[in-house]
């Protein structure tokens, strides 16, 4: 019997509509620039270049949330955890009898909690990517299936 | 949730945020951003207040009474640029951050640092701009139009108002951009773009236009400063330079600002309308379509504000007609939300008067913009007080009725309180009655000829100066009712349900939250399998 669990962030726009969307703007907004440019008045120019730098490196920085996904696999004897993100691949494997799962607070109230899952010195983060209340509801779920150290329960879940 | 977390071994995680000025200072968190902005907002709305009471006040009876003209017309340039910069818009932002993760059921803004930072420049450019009252020579006092070669030739204030617009629009900018971004890239499963709330709609749209035309002011600007720190001539005309290109390169920026000062007030009367009609909203596509076609028209209207600048009769005419057509999807608006209510169950909370005021006298600002559209009729109206009155009615009845009314709606989800209804509704009468008592009357004054932006009249004039004084007094006395209501209302008072309003039954995913809504939002949103 086994459990896997994947995490991945929510992102609405997808990248080919991201580009036709910035591209849109870019367009329409650099015709407005072109035409104050043509009569002489160039300084909008520069303007308009660091405006939509801003919108492309905001809508990049959100966009890259959807390369960002996380695979559990739980078994009887074995935690997995395959992170996927832009520079590739990580898998880590932990014994499930000696694993632990920890939720922890942050130094400070604006940042969120951290979800970890432990083991014998290694401790690797789930789900950063997740809003407050689904990271705890997830730590729920890992807990009751992962338990504490030197635990085993049953892989069930309501 | 909080019980199922209690039995993990966590280090004491709580759901409370911390307190203190840590708490404002650090805000990532879209509902204090927001709270922050609409806090910002208001005192700056007392500040613009109390510069436009000192005007009024001059403007009582002929003659110079209490300020001397130098002063008045610095008085008139920050009201504008304090209430149009400080007020209105960090208002609507304030509005956005608050509901627009609420409303498409996002975790928070896509950007939350930024969106930290972008409020943060306000009070910082604010503290520029008003400091400028304290330099030699005064503050700015040619208009918040910063027209050369007038604004060029004042005193020290003018790299600092420089530097402060630049700092208002890089704010600007970067709210925008967080709220472009937020909207398409954050909204909930299920959530497609022709689902969305019409306020979410008309914010997206605004985002659009300040990022169309927002270069446009920054560039403006800048070479308003290189004229005359560094010895170019894009506005000189002694060197080649034309002082009226400014002139279309300011109100290029200009028309569309007066539709993001507009679009998000459109958004929340689509809101409000169908909860205290008890009826959908009439024709909730065709109103985005109507939101899209004014936001293209602002574009290319900019012209008639300069009709007496001379231009060619093909210009006029152009300008004349597209002004125009702007009726067409404005009229299609009030003809959605007159139907919206027409056999409705209609009931007469503050947010629907206020909304319904809206309706009505935002209507009267839109009826004295196409008179002055008309390119023969504007050049007897244009520089009068018939335009200040035209305005008025736009953004006072219009832009912050609507903001007062979206207030009132939403105040009891934010605060989890009820406010005083009665208080409330007094605050509305009152401000209904005197915002006309106000601003009718300079329909009359600009009809016979008094100029605007002087400190002193003729004596045919006093009596409605007197009257519009009077109104002025008493919608600036109104609006403390507000403050008071609102900090009532953050206080204590009886407790709101998550619906809030009863059997009107407000749709939107913000109602399916707690009032107020816990401090990080939404436990739906990404699927996890």
């Amino acid at each position: 019997m086994e459990t896997r669990i994947e995490l991945k962030p929510n992102c609405s726009l997808t990248l080919p509509a991201a580009r036709v969307f910035f591209v849109s703007i870019c367009g329409f907004s650099l015709v407005v620039a072109l035409l104050a440019t043509l009569q002489g008045f160039w300084p909008v120019l520069p303007f308009w270049g660091l405006e939509m730098l801003g919108l492309g490196l905001a809508l990049r920085s959100s966009l890259r949330r959807r390369l960002w996904t996380q695979t559990l696999l739980i078994t009887e004897s074995q935690v997995s955890l395959v992170t996927r993100s832009r520079n590739g691949e990580a898998k880590q494997e932990f014994a499930r009898h000696w694993a632990k799962v920890r939720l922890r607070s942050p130094r400070m109230r604006q940042y969120p909690s951290r979800l970890m899952i432990e083991s014998r010195g290694r401790s690797f983060e789930v789900g950063s990517f997740l809003t407050e209340e689904e990271r705890c509801r997830l730590a729920e779920r890992l807990y009751a299936m992962v338990g504490g150290m030197n635990e085993s329960p049953p892989l069930e879940w309501e | 949730m909080a019980q199922a977390t209690d039995t993990l071994p966590h280090d004491d995680h709580h759901d409370q945020p911390d307190t203190g000025i840590k708490r404002w200072l650090f805000a990532t968190n879209h509902k204090d951003i927001g709270t922050m902005y609409l806090v910002f907002s208001l005192i700056m709305f007392f500040v613009g207040g109390a510069m436009a009471m000192v005007i009024r006040a001059e403007l009582f009876k002929p003659g110079l009474q209490l300020v001397d003209p130098m002063f008045f017309n610095q008085m008139t340039t920050l009201h504008a640029l304090v209430m149009i910069f400080g007020a209105v818009m960090p208002a609507f932002v304030g509005l956005a951050n608050w509901m627009i993760p609420l409303q498409i059921g996002a975790p928070d803004m896509a950007l939350p640092r930024m969106n930290n930072f972008s409020f943060w420049i306000l009070p910082f450019a604010f503290t520029l701009l008003l400091s400028t009252l304290l330099v030699p020579g005064g503050a700015p006092a040619g208009g918040w139009t910063l027209y050369p070669p007038l604004v060029l030739q004042g005193g020290d204030y003018f790299p600092m108002v420089i530097f402060a617009i630049h700092l208002m629009g890089i704010s600007s900018i970067m709210g925008a951009i967080n709220v472009i971004v937020t909207i398409m890239n954050m909204r909930a499963p299920g959530m497609d773009l022709l689902r969305m709330p019409l306020f979410c709609w008309s914010w997206l749209i605004t985002a659009y236009l300040l990022i169309a035309v927002m270069p446009v002011l920054a560039g403006a600007v800048t070479m308003l400063l290189t004229d005359h720190f560094f010895k170019t001539s894009f506005f000189n005309a002694a060197g080649g330079g034309d002082p009226v290109m400014f002139e279309h390169i300011f109100w290029f920026f200009g028309h569309p600002e007066v539709y993001i000062m507009i679009l998000p007030a459109f958004g929340i009367i689509s809101e409000i309308l169908p909860t205290f009609s008890r009826k959908p909203l009439f024709g909730a596509v065709s109103m985005v379509y109507a939101t899209a076609s004014i936001a293209f028209l602002s574009f290319i209207v900019w012209g008639h504000h300069m009709f007496v600048d001379g231009m060619p009769l093909a210009a006029q005419m152009f300008f004349m007609m597209s002004t125009m057509l702007i009726a067409v999807p404005t009229g299609v608006k009030v003809f959605n939300w007159t139907a919206t209510m027409w056999r409705g169950s209609l009931s007469f909370e503050p947010p629907m008067l206020f909304a319904i005021a809206f309706l009505f006298m935002f209507s009267i600002g839109g009826f004295s913009g196409v008179m002055l559209a008309l390119v023969p009729a504007d050049f007897q109206y244009q520089n009068t007080y018939f335009v200040v009155a035209h305005f008025h009615y736009v953004l006072v009845p219009g832009a912050i009725f609507a903001i007062m009314a979206a207030v009132y709606y939403w105040l009891p989800k934010w605060t989890g309180h009820m406010y005083n209804l009665t208080l409330a509704k007094t605050h509305f009468w009152l401000s209904t009655i005197f915002v006309n008592v106000l601003f009718f009357p300079q329909h009359f004054l600009g009809l016979a000829g008094m100029p605007r932006r002087v400190p002193d009249y003729a004596v045919q004039f006093s009596d409605w100066n007197m009257v519009s004084s009077i109104g002025a007094f008493g919608f600036g006395l109104s609006q403390v009712l507000f403050a008071i209501v609102v900090i009532q209302c953050i206080r204590g008072g009886q407790k709101a349900s998550s619906v809030v309003w009863g059997d009107a039954l407000p749709t939107g995913l913000e109602w399916t939250l707690s009032s107020p809504p816990p401090y990080h939002s939404f436990i739906t949103a990404p699927e996890i399998k």
